[in-house]
């Protein structure tokens, strides 16, 4: 059976992003999370985020349901004071745990307990292969350092490591040394041009984009689809491999997320609050929430906007990033837009 | 000889039963895989408690109309396929079963 479609077409939630806290202990300059007020210290975990208790329940609900692939992020998902006892009780319940990260708290007690524990990945953000640029972007002086060592440690155990790199104006020109850095630690490396918004509706974020032609130079490099893996940027990629039955993705179809909060939108992408695991089970949510079902029953044949277009061809639309940039997730999304004009150009003129 | 060993899960996978089928990740190449209706249950079976013959009079049990050495030589095959695969150790001990 090719368990995706599987899923896809019996609603399993085979894949599911949590990220356990808003907090960080950086100022990334391109970061989408809304930060509450001045937490960006270690420490107990506030109120309005899930406790222990509340995520190992909803990891058992998750398992029950057919989770297989759990993705842990933030916010610093280091700054959760229980990280190590959640990724125990996952590990338990036999989910493949990723973990999102920006590498600069990670200690040796908990790089040995993600070896013991068998991670399936952890993904760490670099931005570039010179200190000074990386820490220009994430605002903390020093952490460049932090995490380049600990990816080096991680590597040293054994653990398997992918540096995520948001490619912008700022850091453009380090992209292939970044590559180069990864290849000498050992690490797979991923590349993403695409910078969101922030979750609270600022689009400060989006002057860092690239400008279209930088964009069209980068499609054009293998480096920038991690060399000779081949791999493209994550975040189109669900749609390019994963579409079934023409819908839009598979948002609400095989995959979810879940706020450090509690509520569950149908993607990371796509902050649509289809109810809190605090007022129900993920079960309820999950096949019986209107929001989620609404979702579901949308096809490519609803999207309107796009059908004249020169680009349809090189278009992977993502419906999270048309909601949110542009407020209609069935309307066109200037990202994609953005996207698909630099890669059909591309193909023009290059041939 | 595999024969006398305690079959067990490798602690590097990740796994759920899905609609009945077992969906195995084995988390050194990230690699899915899917199980038949045999793999599926020799890997709930596969708990470092038991042995293939243990296993094959258990499904023996629930597929009475089969036979047992052609279900044992069956199980045979298929540990041999999941051990090459990463999925599964084998153990000389009996894991301590928990209460
Ligand atoms: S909403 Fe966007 S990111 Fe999420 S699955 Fe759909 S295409 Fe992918
Ligand atoms: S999102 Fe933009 S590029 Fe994609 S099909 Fe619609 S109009 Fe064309």
């Amino acid at each position: 059976m090719d368990i995706l479609a599987h899923t896809m077409e019996k609603k399993i939630p085979f894949a599911v992003q949590i990220n356990l806290t808003r907090r960080c202990n950086l100022r990334c300059i391109h970061c989408c999370v809304e930060k509450r007020d001045g937490e960006r210290r270690i420490g107990k975990t506030p109120d309005h985020e899930l406790n222990l208790e509340e995520i190992n329940r909803i990891l058992e609900q998750l398992a029950e349901a057919g989770c297989l692939v759990l993705t842990l992020s933030g916010g610093e998902v280091l700054l959760r004071e229980d990280l190590i006892d959640i990724i125990r009780y996952a590990r338990t319940l036999d989910f493949a745990v990723k973990v999102f990260t920006n590498g600069t708290l990670l200690g040796t007690k908990e790089i040995d307990a993600f070896q013991k524990l068998h991670l399936q990945e952890v993904h760490v953000s670099l931005y570039a292969a010179n200190a000074k640029i990386h820490d220009g972007i994430t605002g903390v002086p020093g952490s460049w350092e932090k995490t380049v060592k600990n990816i080096r440690q991680m590597r040293e155990k054994g653990i398997s490591v992918k540096i995520k790199c948001p490619v912008m104006r700022q850091n453009i020109k380090e992209y292939r040394k970044v590559y180069d850095l990864a290849t000498d630690l050992g690490a797979g490396c991923a590349f993403d041009p695409v910078i969101t918004m922030r979750d609270d509706g600022n689009k400060d974020t989006l002057n860092y984009r690239i400008a279209q032609e930088d964009l069209q130079m980068v499609l054009q490099d293998p480096v920038f689809y991690g060399g000779e893996k081949g791999e493209r940027p994550e975040n189109i990629s669900c749609l390019i491999t994963e579409i079934y039955d023409d819908v839009l993705c598979s948002a609400g179809h095989n995959i979810c997320y879940i706020s450090p909060e509690g509520e569950v939108n149908p993607c990371v992408q796509l902050p649509i609050n289809s109810g809190n695991l605090r007022d129900h089970d993920f079960n309820w949510i999950w096949h019986n929430s209107p929001d989620m079902l609404n979702i579901r029953q949308m096809r490519m044949k609803n999207v309107h906007g796009c059908k004249n277009c020169d680009y349809l061809s090189w278009c992977a639309r993502c419906p999270g990033l048309a909601y949110l940039e542009d407020g209609d997730l069935l309307g066109h999304s200037s990202a994609a837009c953005w996207l698909a004009k630099a890669k059909g150009n591309k193909t023009l003129i290059g041939g | 000889m595999i024969d006398n060993k305690y079959i067990n899960r490798n602690e590097k996978t990740a796994s759920r039963i899905i609609d009945g089928q077992a969906v195995i990740m084995t988390l050194e190449d990230n690699t899915l895989h899917t199980l038949n209706e045999i793999g599926s249950m020799i890997w709930e079976l596969s708990d470092g408690v038991r042995s293939i013959e243990d296993m094959a009079a258990i499904i023996h049990d629930e597929h009475k109309m089969v036979d047992y050495e052609k279900i044992r030589t069956d199980c045979q095959a298929f540990v041999k396929e999941l051990l090459s695969k990463g999925m599964l150790i084998l153990q000389d001990n009996r894991t301590e079963e928990k209460d």
